[in-house]
């Protein structure tokens, strides 16, 4: 239904309708002394059934419109999770040596790392010595993935970290990226005193990038044994399991009461010591007292699964097995379903599509403590829930296919997200959603979920995260979409997860590999794969500038908008657009102009705004090296201004640094750049014109490489604007003599 | 200020894959029709129906002797084309060493192929005529046995019947020679009467009176002439008495003294001995030989010319180079250049090794018909054997025909596949220049030009002087005869019939191989048409002509200019196509597709790969216009208007009395297209290397 809905054109329908109805209309009006009343029939029924046929599939095509939108108008869009945080005050047992060695030796080096196995409690002695720092503000990062069961990985840690203080996240995630992005963001807090809570750390790794010694910020660590390899030893502090006479001294605090007997205290002990020293399960026990369970009871229900791997998840089972006596049908499809899925933090339109009435069963879930909200807007089940869950439910009588349906969610949002990623007005929404969601996105795609819907969401994410030139994420999505495909055995998706990997490498500088593995990738059997293969191949030849490799780039480049769809305007624009680089790169301005001209009109058609903004750029680029300076600047202020409203930055910033070093080539240009008119500026005029555009160009591109060619040539361009009179101490560039 | 250093961004294409199909060019498909249509009506389908109905007659076929003399003879023919390639090769390669002159020797060797084939036949069935007076050859063979042997004063003197008596001469072989029947005495006077003399003789003087001691007399003819230089011998009893040769007056005396004795005279066997007679060379034993010599006569020129045209981009670094490491001439030639030249080759031997498969009016033209069945060729076997047999019979061996060519055919192309040498640059490269080169170079010219200049000169002759060979001034007495004959309708008939053949060839092909070029066919359907148009290209004449006169006959176009001018359209278009389509393919591709891409129209393109293979295009237009100016077999296959050579070879029936005429008419029909020929001849050559400007 789906494909053969979404090739009908609405438009065509309703012109059948309409002349199959004016038909019907003549050939009744037409007396039966011209028209026999056989011909009548003859013309009158098959209209009659025209009309009948265009009646249904107008109103199948309105359903199917209908329900095509309905998830993206119900979708709530989910904003970023705020870091600072303020510490509440909390009581500890057993841990007063664990946060005076903690607090001293923070103090001491600026950085500790507080580490002990699983939920041994590491994070409530990290907030307490949070608490105890004497500093002006506090941020706390959890470490534990929003989207998967496994570590967060290092990119999405820096992402999310720079991200949150709305810094520029780094293109790659090499280790001089990541030391780069540590400095910006200690840079960032520089000032005031800071602590820095990195929590539920699991591998050396995520914090690793980020002990690069900040002024003023204090760095602490909570989070697995593994942990402590990040830092020296005198910097850690390794927390041991409580003891059974502290747990039990705990629960009898959370229970709020003594025991009634020596018997219940020994039973109190017995269930202290099921918990092996781990406070959130002597909590998760403490609640159930207070509810449906006596000490005997738990006591007898934990000694019953003796059988289940893992001590310390004995009490959970237990547990849960009577609190699902409890829970209504809805309830426990829905918790079986979130805890059969692979992403861990969900909003909770994304969990009513798990169950029927998926809002009251995610309340039930809520009130028993199964699932917990995660401020901001977001639903998580913990993972001992969810390992124990698992542990009595087997995993194929789970009903409803949850990860399909979630697929199937995000996969439409997806879409429509990625499409308002190229229009001004929506730009903005979009790009929050896709921070807040693509580490989920990204554990869909590589998840086996329906493989229509994962490559949906791949395209999605690639969109997104070539928008923001982020190679790391581009090479992990490109990675399990050729997973998938593989999974599925399809060759044409496999290609393009080659092509685009391809693309990241190159992106990521490593054109080598790059060239490798364009090479293996067999795209001549899909046409559109193919055309894309053709333009990686060309941008991988545009690297270079010898002639050779110019025009073997226009070579494949004409190849490949040969093979492109017709209905793909946006490709053919972007091909176009490359095609104008190519031009310009071999100094022929006016050939460049053409072909700009053109993309820029495809992209106007297709929508594709930021597209418009690329070609309206070099032409700008074109029109200066024709002579025509008053037009370059308007246009590339043109480009400027779109960029501005789509909110790329890179393409702001080059058109910052076009304007900023226009107007240091001439007085009259600079007038130009500054007031739209071509008076004429003295020199140190025009350096004061060209220092702010070039100073925010430079500040834009602060994601880059500091080697890149553009960050280079504008760290140029400023020190020609220091010594032409304005501020030398602006930049410590000089350039070769 | 406009050497500012600007970022110049590349742009990635992100997100969703957009599905469906590249567009495809209709307009370009349709470019192809015309020719797919003209090709697919005039040529492929009859050569279908042909093929058809050439199934199950191939036993009776093969049963026949006269057949397989046909392909054995057709066979050889093979063998000469590869002659010709070689010396064709010889050439270049002489042509290259010739100090000055060389565009000289190349003109000359290529000016046959801008004549027709019966026009070669033509000139050298009159260069080949047995008679001394009118074979040139004939008369050389004989000047240089003269030369050598000497020449007899009273050659082929015979003893005259009618004279009785004395005087009566009569072979007496111990005398060697012609011995008097009787004898005389001293101071008679002898009259030696003889007949059967070759040699002109003087007028006959007075009464001439005797002398004692002298046998006084004179050698006289049966027309009343008298010899000169003849000697007469006086022998007495088995001895020679005396000797005596006569003057310009014919007059002799032979001293031999006062006595009685009786003496017979005796006219020796060498100053009778009779002329030399050239063989036959139009006769069973040596028109096998005439014919090669014509047909490399037509084709050396153009395989030298290539073969040249390829030389000259043999990059000189890469000989000098193989020089400097030592390499030896013949392995140069080996292992550097005649792999550079297999393109060349390829189309040299494929368009030689073609002719000579399908060799028909030089054939017809050149042989008697008392000894064309020692001659037969295929071709000429389908056509002289053709009433005797039936329609499926006569479709079977134009099949066979067209089997040998086809297997040619696709040979060549195979080498066609290696790419072509580089344009020519010339003077890059000094050569060694050699005198003997220039020496070696001048007699090839003069070989080459003598059978156009003697058939240039036999038109000069009255109609009957030629006949008899005699050599009075020159007059255009043939021309006006042979004009007179009809020639006149039949050249603006012709013109017309060429000249539009060749714009329906050019506006057909044109478009059709720029789409093959160019277009969006696929690699596979180009491989499959280059192919398929290879083999239409050679398809013969005989393959498709009976069909298709039928149908001309039912929509009444017969014996009109219609046929002719589709035929020759249709025969021509896959040539062209091929040329055209590698001369379009080689124009530069950022001049395509820059202007592909919408930097200019598709018109501009269109025009810009147009300019550029103007080459091809000439050659297109030349070999075209020459190959239908110079028809024979379509002309006379094809039941259309009667073209000119179908006229000339009317008058070339009675050879030996219209030699006259019919060598004014060859010289009248070789004049258009040799003037074209040479006038374009080096944008021929360039358009057939697969040269662009």
């Amino acid at each position: 239904m789906r494909r053969w809905s979404g090739k009908i054109d609405m438009r065509k329908v309703l012109a059948t309708l309409l002349f199959a109805t004016l038909v019907q209309m003549i050939s009744d009006v037409v007396s039966e002394n011209v028209l026999s009343a056989g011909v009548r029939r003859a013309i009158s029924i098959p209209m009659l059934v025209v009309i009948s046929g265009c009646v249904v599939a107008l109103l199948v095509l309105a359903l199917r419109r209908a329900h095509q939108g309905e998830p993206v108008t119900t979708a709530v869009d989910t904003p970023l999770p705020q870091l600072r945080w303020d510490p509440a005050p909390s009581t500890l047992f057993g841990r007063d040596d664990e946060v005076r060695e903690a607090v001293e030796r923070a103090a001491a080096h600026g950085v500790v790392a507080i580490v002990g196995q699983a939920d041994i409690g590491t994070s409530a002695i990290g907030a307490e010595v949070v608490r105890r720092l004497p500093v002006d503000e506090h941020y706390r990062l959890d470490m534990r993935s929003r989207s998967s069961e496994r570590p967060e990985e290092v990119r999405v840690v820096a992402s999310r970290l720079l991200g949150s203080f709305g810094l520029d996240v780094p293109a790659r995630d090499d280790e001089a990226s990541l030391k780069d992005a540590a400095h910006r963001l200690y840079d960032h807090l520089a000032g005031r005193r800071t602590v820095l809570f990195l929590d539920e750390v699991s591998l050396p790794e995520q914090v690793g990038w980020l002990l690069v010694g900040g002024r003023d910020t204090t760095v602490v660590i909570a989070g697995e044994q593994a942990v402590a390899e990040a830092v020296r030893t005198d910097e850690a502090v390794h927390v041991s399991p409580l003891s059974t006479e502290d747990g039990a001294r705990m629960l009898l605090a959370e229970l709020g009461r003594e025991p009634v007997d020596d018997n219940e205290k020994r039973m109190i002990h017995r269930l202290a010591a099921a918990c092996l020293g781990r406070p959130r399960a002597i909590r998760d026990v403490a609640i159930q007292l207070k509810g449906d369970w006596t000490v005997a009871e738990l006591a007898a229900a934990i000694e019953s699964t003796e059988d289940t791997p893992g001590h310390v998840f004995r009490v959970r089972v237990a547990v849960l097995a009577k609190i699902r006596e409890t829970l209504s049908p809805h309830a426990i499809r829905l918790m079986d379903a979130l805890a059969s899925l692979p992403v861990t933090e969900l909003p909770p339109a994304a969990v009513a599509t798990l169950a029927p009435s998926g809002d009251a069963a995610l309340r039930e879930l809520v009130d028993r403590d199964l699932v917990r909200y995660v401020p901001p807007g977001r639903y998580r089940m913990p993972l001992e829930v969810r390992w124990a869950i698992r542990q009595s439910v087997r995993a194929g009588s789970v009903r409803g296919r949850p990860l399909a349906r979630l697929a199937r969610y995000y996969a439409d949002l997806a879409e429509a997200r990625a499409l308002e990623l190229t229009a001004p007005d929506t730009v903005a929404r979009a790009s929050q959603w896709f921070q807040a969601e693509e580490a989920l996105l990204l554990e869909l795609v590589r998840h086996p979920a329906p493989f229509p819907d994962v490559c949906r969401i791949a395209d999605a994410l690639d969109g997104w995260h070539g928008r923001e030139q982020r190679t790391a994420d581009l090479l992990a999505v490109a990675d399990a979409l050729a997973a998938a495909a593989e999974r599925e055995n399809d060759a044409g998706v496999r290609a393009l997860a080659a092509v685009r990997r391809s693309t990241a490498l190159r992106m990521a500088g490593r054109a080598d590999a790059a060239t490798a593995g364009l090479a293996e990738a067999d795209a001549k059997k899909v046409p559109a794969v193919a055309a894309r293969a053709q333009l990686a191949w060309a941008l991988l030849h545009l690297e270079r500038s010898d002639p050779d490799s110019l025009q073997t780039a226009e070579r494949t480049l004409r190849r490949s908008l040969e093979l492109l769809p017709h209905g793909d305007l946006a490709g053919q624009a972007c091909v176009r657009i490359n095609l104008g680089v190519v031009r310009l790169r071999q100094h022929q301005p006016v050939k460049a102009a053409e072909h700009l001209a053109r993309a820029a009109e495809l992209a106007t058609d297709a929508g594709d705004w930021a597209g418009r903004a690329h070609a309206v750029e070099l032409l700008g680029v074109a029109s200066w090296r024709r002579g025509r300076y008053p037009e370059a600047v308007n246009r590339w202020k043109q480009a400027l201004g779109l960029y501005r409203e789509l909110g790329e930055d890179v393409g702001a910033a080059r058109c910052l640094a076009h304007l900023g070093s226009a107007a240091l080539s001439g007085g009259e240009v600079a007038g130009l750049v500054r007031d739209d008119t071509p008076r004429a500026l003295d020199w140190a005029e025009a350096a004061a014109v060209a220092q702010p555009l070039l100073l925010e160009s430079l500040w834009l591109r602060a994601g880059q490489p500091a080697d890149a060619p553009g960050t280079t040539l504008v760290k140029g361009y400023l020190a020609e604007a220091a010594r032409r009179g304005g501020h030398p101490g602006l930049t410590s560039f000089r350039p070769a003599p | 200020m406009s050497e500012l250093e600007l970022e110049v961004a590349t742009r990635e294409l992100n997100g969703p894959v957009v599905t469906g199909r590249p567009r495809r060019a209709t307009v370009g498909w349709l470019l192809g029709l015309p020719g797919l249509l003209l090709v697919g009506a005039v040529l492929a389908a009859p050569v279908v129906y042909t093929i058809v109905i050439s199934t199950g007659h191939y036993g009776t076929l093969l049963s026949d002797p006269g057949t397989w003399v046909a392909v054995r003879n057709s066979l050889l023919w093979v063998l000469v084309a590869l002659g010709v390639c070689v010396l064709g090769f010889g050439l270049a390669v002489l042509s290259r060493r010739v100090r000055w002159g060389a565009s000289v020797l190349l003109l000359v060797l290529v000016a046959p192929m801008a004549v027709s084939a019966l026009v070669t036949g033509v000139a050298f069935r009159q260069m080949y005529d047995p008679s001394p007076h009118r074979g040139v050859v004939s008369a050389l063979v004989t000047t240089l046995h003269n030369a050598v042997e000497g020449e007899a004063p009273a050659a082929g003197a015979r003893p005259d019947a009618k004279v009785s008596g004395a005087r009566q001469l009569i072979r007496q072989p111990a005398a060697d020679g012609l011995q008097t029947s009787g004898t005389f005495e001293q101071g008679a006077v002898v009259e030696l009467e003889v007949v059967g003399v070759t040699v002109p003789g003087n007028g006959i003087g007075p009464t001439v009176t005797g002398r004692p001691g002298e046998i006084t007399g004179r050698v006289v003819t049966d027309r009343q002439r008298v010899l000169a230089g003849v000697p007469v011998s006086a022998w007495s009893f088995g001895e020679q008495k005396g000797v005596g040769i006569t003057g310009a007056d014919g007059v002799f005396r032979i001293g031999v003294g006062e006595s009685d004795a009786g003496y017979h005279l005796v006219l020796p066997e060498e100053a009778i001995r009779p002329h030399f007679t050239p063989p036959d060379w139009l006769g069973p034993d040596w028109i096998g030989l005439c014919l090669a010599s014509a047909f490399v006569w037509a084709w050396v020129g153009f395989a030298a010319a290539l073969f040249r045209a390829g030389l000259d981009a043999v990059p000189p670094g890469l000989l000098r180079m193989a020089r400097t490491e030592g390499v030896g001439r013949w392995r140069q030639l080996r292992t550097v250049v005649l792999p550079l030249l297999r393109p060349v080759t390829a189309v040299v031997l494929l368009t030689v090794v073609v002719a000579a498969v399908r060799l028909f009016d030089l054939v017809l033209v050149m042989v008697p018909g008392s000894i064309q069945a020692d001659a037969d060729v295929v071709a000429v076997n389908w056509w002289r054997e053709r009433p005797f047999r039936d329609e499926g019979e006569s479709a079977a061996l134009a099949v066979v025909l067209f089997a040998v060519v086809a297997v040619v055919a696709l040979f060549g192309v195979r080498g066609l596949r290696h790419p072509w040498p580089g344009q020519a640059t010339p003077r890059s490269a000094p050569r060694p220049r050699r005198r003997w080169g220039t020496f070696l170079a001048a007699i090839v010219a003069l070989l080459w030009a003598f059978p156009l200049l003697a058939l240039v000169v036999t038109s000069t002759k009255d109609p009957q002087a030629a006949a008899v060979g005699e050599w009075p001034a020159p007059g255009i007495a043939s021309y006006a005869e042979v004009l007179g004959n009809g020639l006149a309708t039949a050249f603006g008939s012709t013109a017309l019939i060429a000249v539009t053949a060749t714009a329906l060839v050019l506006l057909v092909a044109v478009p059709a191989a720029y789409q093959l070029a160019w277009g969006d066919v696929p690699p596979r359907v180009v491989k499959a048409l280059v192919v398929l148009l290879t083999l239409l290209a050679v398809a013969p004449v005989q393959l498709y002509a009976e069909p298709l006169n039928a149908v001309f006959g039912e929509l009444g176009l017969a014996n009109s200019r219609a046929p002719l001018i589709l035929v020759h359209a249709a025969a021509g278009v896959p040539f062209a196509v091929l040329l055209l389509r590698a001369a379009f393919a080689a124009a530069p591709p950022h001049l395509v597709a820059g202007a592909r891409l919408g930097e200019v129209g598709r018109r501009a393109v269109f025009e810009h790969v147009v300019r550029y293979a103007a080459p091809a295009l000439i050659a297109v237009a030349v070999l075209e216009f020459v190959q239908v100016w110079n028809d024979f077999v379509v002309g006379l296959l094809v039941n259309g208007a009667t073209p000119l050579q179908v006229v000339l070879w009317g008058q070339a029936r009675q050879f030996a009395t219209a030699i006259g005429p019919v060598a004014a008419g060859a010289v009248m029909s070789a004049v258009v297209p040799l003037v074209l020929l040479l006038v374009t001849w080096k944008h021929v050559v360039r358009g057939l290397t697969g040269g662009g400007r």
